[in-house]
């Protein structure tokens, strides 16, 4: 059997007392120790400000959007044809009714999120006549889908609502709305007060791709990235990459005083088509640079209203008017008629250029994400350019687009922080938004208020071979 | 702070934490390094090797497989055991020939012993004996784990501690008997 040393030899032994320098060693062990890493809050931070870049824009979309909406409902009031400043009130309709088939009952109606689909006996309807009726009112699956969807947002859809009973149709409409119709196109608007909640546009775009751009805040980029390793004479990896994708950049115009009697509103988000080829030089692990060439197929709109005037002479029997002794005078005679027409037009830009780019890249990889800081000057060379004007009548005022022509040679800077997922080797998604900003234009700014910063947002699968 | 707390902050690259760490186990893990080595150069370079592998792989500490201690003063050991293999002071086979438990207690003078005494004497031993005769009597460890520790066999740890005792014994008496003459 083994002897063990004893407890109280063995606790000697480990409390030996060395004297050393534990200090100078820590001082040597520091160094080699691994450093704390910071590249998880670098991604944070700029995935955050990546976050932080898209909603401003989203934002900065929005409010430019709904200012437009009520600019152009405002101007609907003045759609109507009027006469020495008179609107027409025939077609506004302020007094929510109740439609009966036979007896005409003006009511309120009170009971708006009213249960679907059930039978609602001794329904009481407050009509302004203080009248009572009686009636067992079956609500259509129609109203129910309808008032279901939209009984809080109180949109157009909900305004006029139909039930259907044994004998009888009884229209309703929301209280306290009150419906804005026109009967002229392009624009109908439904507000509640003074504020705009929808404004359906009848202007037809040009095209689906386009409606389907303007029609969404985000547009998805479909890009094909085709990237083959290039030797090269110092081992670093070069790559051929072919992209194509489309984004959106928000451009927005301010018209001076002096267009103002013609422009009312412009707005104008440039969507961008764009084709390019590029070489990627890698000059480090984290730096490259990328160059080549890019077809850009832009389209720019406009939306504004357009207003017309025109001048008879009628003779009119009688009118009125006021003298300065404040004495009514009725004269008859012959006098001018005017008859304004406001329109609202929508124009497009369609441009064809040829970019030169030379980026800068500065990659962060984290597994399977990378962030990229892009950026650097790109030249525009526009090769062809196009103007349409897109409306429904054809009383329109010739507005010619190409007034605002940005220049045929172009420079700006992009700068764009790009996220990029890798789902295997070949599959990536990215996100991008850019901001760019143009430093030269032709365009007039005694006339306009042009501005020269863009914010786009792209969005992108990118396949690798 | 607590340990376990510290530990997570030492995991988390606090160098303050880390600092704190070290000044809480350099002492004890100097010892063993000394146990392990011939000179305080070689402890110290034994001893940093090893707080930089401790810091390094802290994250693959598991506290329920052993305490912070043992698992502190196994990667010093093992570090002992590479520098040593590395200047080659091993002189001796670990994978001797297992042999016999006989009674080769040790005397009971041991007992009366200063530490740095016996361990002038344990440091005479060879270097195989001295890490099989520290890491299971001071150190306290299993002949399993002293096997898997040292790449040997059980059997051969149990052997390779016999003959240090009787070895370590061989030398009491001697010095015994040099003390009477």
């Amino acid at each position: 059997m083994l002897d063990p040393i004893n407890d109280k030899l063995k606790k000697s032994i480990e409390q030996q007392n060395i004297s050393w320098d534990k200090e100078a060693m820590w001082l040597d062990i520091e160094p080699q120790l691994p450093k704390k890493s910071n590249k998880k809050w670098l991604l944070l931070l700029l995935l955050l400000l990546l976050i932080g870049i898209s909603a401003a824009g989203i934002l900065i979309y929005n409010n430019a959007q709904a200012t437009i909406n009520r600019g152009m409902a405002a101007t609907e009031l003045e759609q109507e044809s009027s006469t020495s400043g008179t609107i027409a009130q025939a077609d506004i309709v302020s007094t929510p009714t109740v439609d009966q088939s036979n007896n005409a009952i003006n009511a309120k109606y009170q009971n708006e999120t009213a249960p679907a689909n059930t039978n609602v006996a001794n329904n009481k309807i407050n009509s302004n006549t203080e009248t009572v009726v009686n009636k067992t009112i079956k609500k259509s699956s129609a109203y129910a889908n309808n008032n279901t969807e939209n009984n809080t947002n109180n949109t157009y859809e909900s305004a006029s609502v139909t039930t259907e009973s044994s004998d009888q149709v009884i229209t309703y409409k929301p209280k306290a709305s009150t419906i804005i119709t026109s009967d002229k196109e392009p624009t109908k608007s439904i507000s509640v007060g003074n504020e705009v909640l929808r404004t359906i546009n009848d202007i037809k775009p040009l095209d689906k791709s386009i409606n389907l751009l303007t029609g969404n805040k985000f547009t998805l980029d479909l890009a094909a990235d085709v990237k083959r390793p290039i030797k090269t004479k110092k081992s670093l990896p070069g790559a051929m990459s072919l992209s194509a994708g489309a984004f959106v950049f928000n451009k927005k115009y301010n018209a001076t005083s002096e267009l103002s009697a013609d422009l009312n509103a412009a707005y104008t988000p440039l969507e961008s088509f764009n084709l390019s080829l590029a070489y990627h030089k890698r000059l480090s692990t984290k730096w490259s640079v990328i160059s080549g060439v890019e077809v850009l197929y832009d389209v720019e709109r406009f939306d504004y209203t357009a207003s017309s005037s025109t001048s008879k002479n009628i003779t009119v029997d009688t009118a009125f008017y006021f003298i300065e002794n404040m004495e009514k005078v009725f004269v008859a005679g012959n006098r001018d008629e005017v008859t304004t027409d406001t329109k609202r037009v929508r124009s497009y830009n369609t441009r064809l250029s040829l970019g030169i780019p030379l980026y800068v890249s500065y990659d962060l990889f984290a597994r399977r994400s990378s962030l990229s800081i892009v950026g650097g000057p790109v030249a525009h060379i526009t090769a062809l350019e196009q103007g349409y004007n897109v409306e429904n009548t054809s009383s329109i005022l010739a507005i010619n687009t190409e007034a605002f022509d940005p220049s045929t040679i172009a420079l700006s800077f992009d700068v764009s922080l790009a996220y990029t997922y890798k789902f295997n080797n070949r599959l990536k998604l990215a996100v991008s938004p850019s901001i760019r900003r143009q430093l030269n234009t032709n365009v007039d700014v005694s006339k306009v208020n042009y501005k020269r910063n863009f914010f786009g947002l792209k969005a992108g699968i990118l396949w690798a071979i | 702070m607590e340990i376990d707390k510290l530990i997570s902050q030492c995991i988390k690259k606090d160098r303050k934490a880390q600092k704190e760490f070290y000044l809480l186990f350099a002492d004890r893990l100097m010892n063993v390094s000394m146990r392990y080595c011939h000179d305080i150069p070689s402890a110290k370079d034994v001893l940093q090797n090893s707080f930089v592998k401790i810091f390094t792989h802290l994250d693959q500490f598991d506290h329920k497989r052993g305490n912070i201690d043992n698992w502190t003063v196994r990667i010093v050991i093992n570090e002992a055991l590479q520098y040593s293999r590395k200047t080659k002071r091993i002189q001796y086979d670990l994978e001797d020939q297992p042999m016999e438990y006989d009674e080769h207690k040790l005397p009971d003078v041991i007992s009366s012993m200063q530490a740095a005494d016996l361990m002038k004497l344990i440091d005479q031993l060879p270097e195989g004996f001295r890490y099989v005769f520290y890491m299971y009597e001071v150190e306290g460890f299993k002949h399993k784990d002293i096997a898997e520790q040292l790449k040997i066999t059980e059997s051969t740890s149990r052997s390779q501690l016999t003959r240090a005792k009787k070895m370590l014994r061989n030398f009491i008496d001697k010095q015994k008997s040099i003390e009477l003459c």
